[in-house]
Formats: C-alpha cells, structure tokens, sequence
C-alpha cells in the first residue's frame, strides 16, 4: 500500500515537471522541423551572423564576470549585514527584474541623453556601440545574479564565519576563507544564469544599442532582423545557433564547476 | 579547519579580471572597422522591413563606389530615436509620417521620396478563404490580424482611410488581434495562426508562397517611402550621393522592384560622375 502510494506520489511529480520539460523539448521540435540543416548552415555562412555569435559569446561573458563582481559582494552584504535604507536598495536592486526589457533600454538610452551621460559619451562612447550591448546586458542580468547570491549566503550557516572569527580571523578574513568557499557552487549557478540571462537579452540591447549588422548585432537581435523581413526558417535557424552555442558552453562550464568543486 | 583557499580565490579573482582585460581588447578590436575595414562607412538608419530592398542597394553601391554602407535597424520608431541623437548620415522609415517627425525635431537635412506603399490583404496559401471583397474580411470565424494603428504606419493609414469610406468600424469589430509591427502580423498568417492580415504590398512580396488579395476599399491606403539625409552627417555629400544611387532607375530602383517595390518614384540613371 505504501510503496503504491510512493508510486503514485513519483508519478505525479514527474507528470506535473513533466510536462513543462515536454514544453521545452517540443519547441525546440518545431524549431527543428521548421527550418534545416541547410538552412542552419545558410545562416553560418553570413558574415553579419558569425560576427553576431562572436560578440554575443563576449559581451555575454564579459557581462558574467562583471554581474559576479558586483553580485557576489552585494549578495553577501544583504544577506549578513543590517543597515539603514536596506529595504530600499533590496527594492531597487530587484527593479530589472519587474521592468519590461524595452523600459530598462529606453531608460538607458534617455540617462546617456542627460548631462552626466554626455560626459561619459565624450571619454567612452556607449550609445550604440559594443558598451550598450554589455550595459544593457548588466543592468538586467545583474539583478538575477544578486538574487542567486543572497539566497546562497543565506543558505550558509554563519555560525563557521562566527567561529572563524573567534580564531582570530578578521571580518575580510572569514569571508575570504569560510564565506566565498561554501558559496562556490552558488557563484556558478549565478554565472550561469548571468550567461545564459545576457545571452538571449534582446529588448534592452536593440533599443540602446541599435542593431549595426557587424557592430551591434547579437544573435536575439539577428533572430528579429530575420523575422521582421518574413524569413521565420532563417530566424529559427538563427536560434538553433544560439541554442547550441548555449548548450556547449553551459555544459562546458557544468563540467569544469564540478570538477574544480570536486577537487576542494 | 580552513584548509588554504586563499590562492585558488585570489586566482580565481586575479584571472576573472585578466579576462576581462583580453576580452575588452578582442571587443575593442571588433568594435573599430567592423565588417568595412577600408573606408569610414555611411551609416543609415533603416526600418527593418526595407533590409532587402536597401541591403542590396548597399552592396552594389560599395562595390561600384568602394563606400560601403553600414546600417542600424529596427521599427520606425527605434530608427526615428536613433536619427535625434545627433549621430548618423542617413534615415529610412518605414512611412513618411517619421520623416515628418523628424524634420520637426530640426535633424533633417533633405528627403527625397523614393516609393509608394498601398495597404493589401495577405491569405494562406492559395487563399482557402477565397477572399476576394471586403465583406469577405468581415466573415466571423475568418481569423483576421491588422498591425495596432497606435504604432504602425500600416495600421494607421489602414484606419484613417477606412474611416473615410464608414468601413472601419465593422474591420476593426472583426479584427481578431492587433500586432505591434506589420512583419509579426504577416508572419501570422505564413505559420497559420491567423487566417489574413492587411499588410503593405511590399511586405506582401517577402511572403511569395502566400496569396495577396487587392481590395478596392484598400487602394487609397497608401503611404510613401522617404530618404532623409540627416544635418549629422559627417560627409553630406557623400550622403547625398548614396541617394542619388538609391533613387536611380538602373541602380537602387532595380533592387526596390525586386523587393516588391511596385509603386516607384521616376528617378534618373546613375551618373557616377556627379
């Protein structure tokens, strides 16, 4: 009866993720079925698509590194730390990800219109150019890395840093030595959702970068231009590009995380 | 009891910002002559609708002028906030009412009209609705698509000629949903979501496997396309000389008919002399 009944229970569970995981696989079905191999390696051959893979692969991860800099120590200092104004900056780091993708790109586009922005344009120009694609990344993507952190932290016991403390070690000491470790699994999991996140991020990227074939355009915006002259097998083919190219380095960096959390 | 993991952190930190250090310099790199390493490129500002047409006018024109021609695209709103920042050569909307837009906000140098859109009915394949007049569009189980007319010239002019005519009421009641641009409303139709979508004839021409109806009520749906030379330009001669190549009936015309193009404005043979 009870092993019927745990039966029963897996069995349910695995209908109810099931059917999402179903979802997933049957659009990736259609994608498939709508274009061809052809088709896929039509759009290989367009210089402005192989130019977007490339700068998609590096502001994506450039985007990742700079999201951890930023995640990991704001992370930890909403998750130990009380201070005044807390509530608000947990409010405003949480804005990216209630906004609608194309306010956060119009906002951009407006703060380098401001004078503090045209100052920034004359040393470093943004607008339109590869640093919109990266700053447009981050401000979204960002957000999703803090979030991943906080909730890391937060599952860490603080009692080993309080320990560590107790030994000697000073406050930057327990987090290098206690905090950072235990939340190494953590950090990978927000750089790989940073990556996948900066990856497909398409409203943001189009509207303050623009999209200059050659320049500016990521595979999301590649994926646009297509559909919006009617070539859907040519989009499709696009995002079959941008899934395999998702899929290599994500599994790439499955496999070094484990190992590297293997050894320590 | 904490073992030493001072130096894979510090590696880790050390190498994070030592890649960003050779990934800053490869997108630096890319960033300079992008796909035109020879010459300062123009820079155009172009409705992604009118690629075709204008990416194969591009390319004929660098290879006959050694000038290429870069572009930025998007809908004519994104490409119209593009042009007022102060950068840029050239603006392609995709109507004429953006080039109104942006004459009034002082960046327009010229415009020069290059073609004229009329408002067509796109169906599946072999029209299985046999839509043939325009009660037929007022069908009610007949799936029927239009771009919003708050935020496509298609729309808009669609709306503001039917009104004319007392037929836009009963289309608008019978309009199954409003998409944000005239591309998703006839991608629509092309996977089946929808039965038919009034889209511009010279979108109609990028779906050659659906079937395009003209309607009478529909004729009067027009708008026009425009090239504007931007006050930004860096060359405004060059710029001036790219339309001229754009207009001319044995240069850009040629590339514009065969993207569908029907309605053309006379213009002269190319002259590479001038």
């Amino acid at each position: 009866m009870t092993r019927a009944a745990d039966r029963w229970f897996v069995l349910a569970l695995a209908v109810l993720g099931g059917s999402y995981v179903l979802l997933v696989a049957a659009l990736l079905a259609v994608d498939v079925l709508y274009t061809s191999p052809g088709q896929v390696r039509a759009v290989l051959d367009e210089p402005y698509i192989r130019a977007a893979i490339r700068l998609s692969v590096l502001s994506a991860t450039v985007t990742t590194i700079l999201a951890l800099w930023v995640a990991v120590p704001l992370g930890y200092l909403l998750s130990r730390t009380a201070f005044p104004g807390k509530a608000v900056v947990e409010l405003l780091v949480d804005v990216p990800l209630v906004l609608p993708p194309l306010v956060v790109g119009i906002s951009l586009l407006v703060l380098f219109q401001t004078a503090p922005g045209r100052v920034v344009e004359a040393v470093v120009p943004v607008t339109y150019r590869v640093p919109a694609v990266i700053l447009a990344q981050f401000a979204v993507v960002t957000a999703f890395a803090v979030r991943t952190m906080r909730v890391t932290f937060d599952g860490i016991d603080p009692r080993a840093e309080r320990v560590a403390l107790t030994l000697g070690c000073s406050r930057a000491g327990a987090f290098r030595r206690v905090a950072l470790p235990a939340a190494r699994r953590g950090m990978l999991a927000a750089a790989t959702l940073a990556w996948a996140r900066a990856l497909g991020e398409f409203g943001p990227v189009q509207v303050f970068a623009g999209a200059t074939p050659g320049k500016t355009v990521v595979l999301p915006t590649a994926v646009f231009l297509e559909a919006q002259v009617g070539r859907l097998d040519a989009a499709l083919a696009v995002s079959l590009v941008m899934v395999a190219v998702a899929g290599v380095v994500l599994v790439l960096t499955r496999l070094l995380g484990l190992r590297a959390g293997d050894r320590s | 009891m904490f073992g030493n993991p001072r130096r894979p952190l510090l590696a880790a930190a050390l190498g994070s910002l030592a890649a960003l250090g050779v990934l800053a310099i490869l997108l630096y790199r890319d960033a300079g002559p992008g796909l035109h390493p020879n010459r300062p490129p123009l820079l155009v500002y172009c409705a992604a609708a009118l690629k075709p047409a204008m990416h194969a006018t591009a390319a004929g024109y660098e290879k006959e002028t050694g000038t290429p021609v870069e572009f930025t695209f998007g809908n004519s709103e994104q490409v119209l906030a593009a042009a007022v920042t102060g950068r840029g050569d050239l603006l392609l909307p995709a109507d004429d009412s953006y080039v109104r837009l942006a004459e009034a906000k002082g960046v327009v140098a010229e415009a020069v009209p290059l073609a004229r859109m009329r408002a067509v009915v796109l169906a599946r394949p072999g029209n299985p609705r046999s839509i043939t007049r325009f009660d037929d569009l007022l069908a009610p189980d007949l799936k029927l698509g239009q771009a919003n007319p708050d935020a496509a010239a298609i729309g808009k002019v669609t709306r503001d000629h039917l009104r004319t005519l007392g037929r836009w009421d009963a289309l608008h009641a019978n309009t199954t949903v409003y998409h944000t641009t005239v591309a998703e409303a006839a991608n629509a139709v092309k996977v089946g979501s929808n039965d038919a979508a009034v889209v511009w004839d010279a979108v109609a021409a990028q779906y050659p496997d659906l079937a395009v109806v003209r309607l009478p009520e529909l004729d009067g749906a027009t708008a026009r396309v425009e090239l504007a030379v931007l006050k930004s330009a860096a060359d405004p001669d060059a710029a001036r000389r790219f339309v001229r190549y754009v207009r001319a009936a044995d240069r850009g015309q040629t590339q514009f008919r065969a993207a569908g193009f029907a309605d053309l404005e006379p213009g002269p043979v190319w002259d590479s002399g001038r």
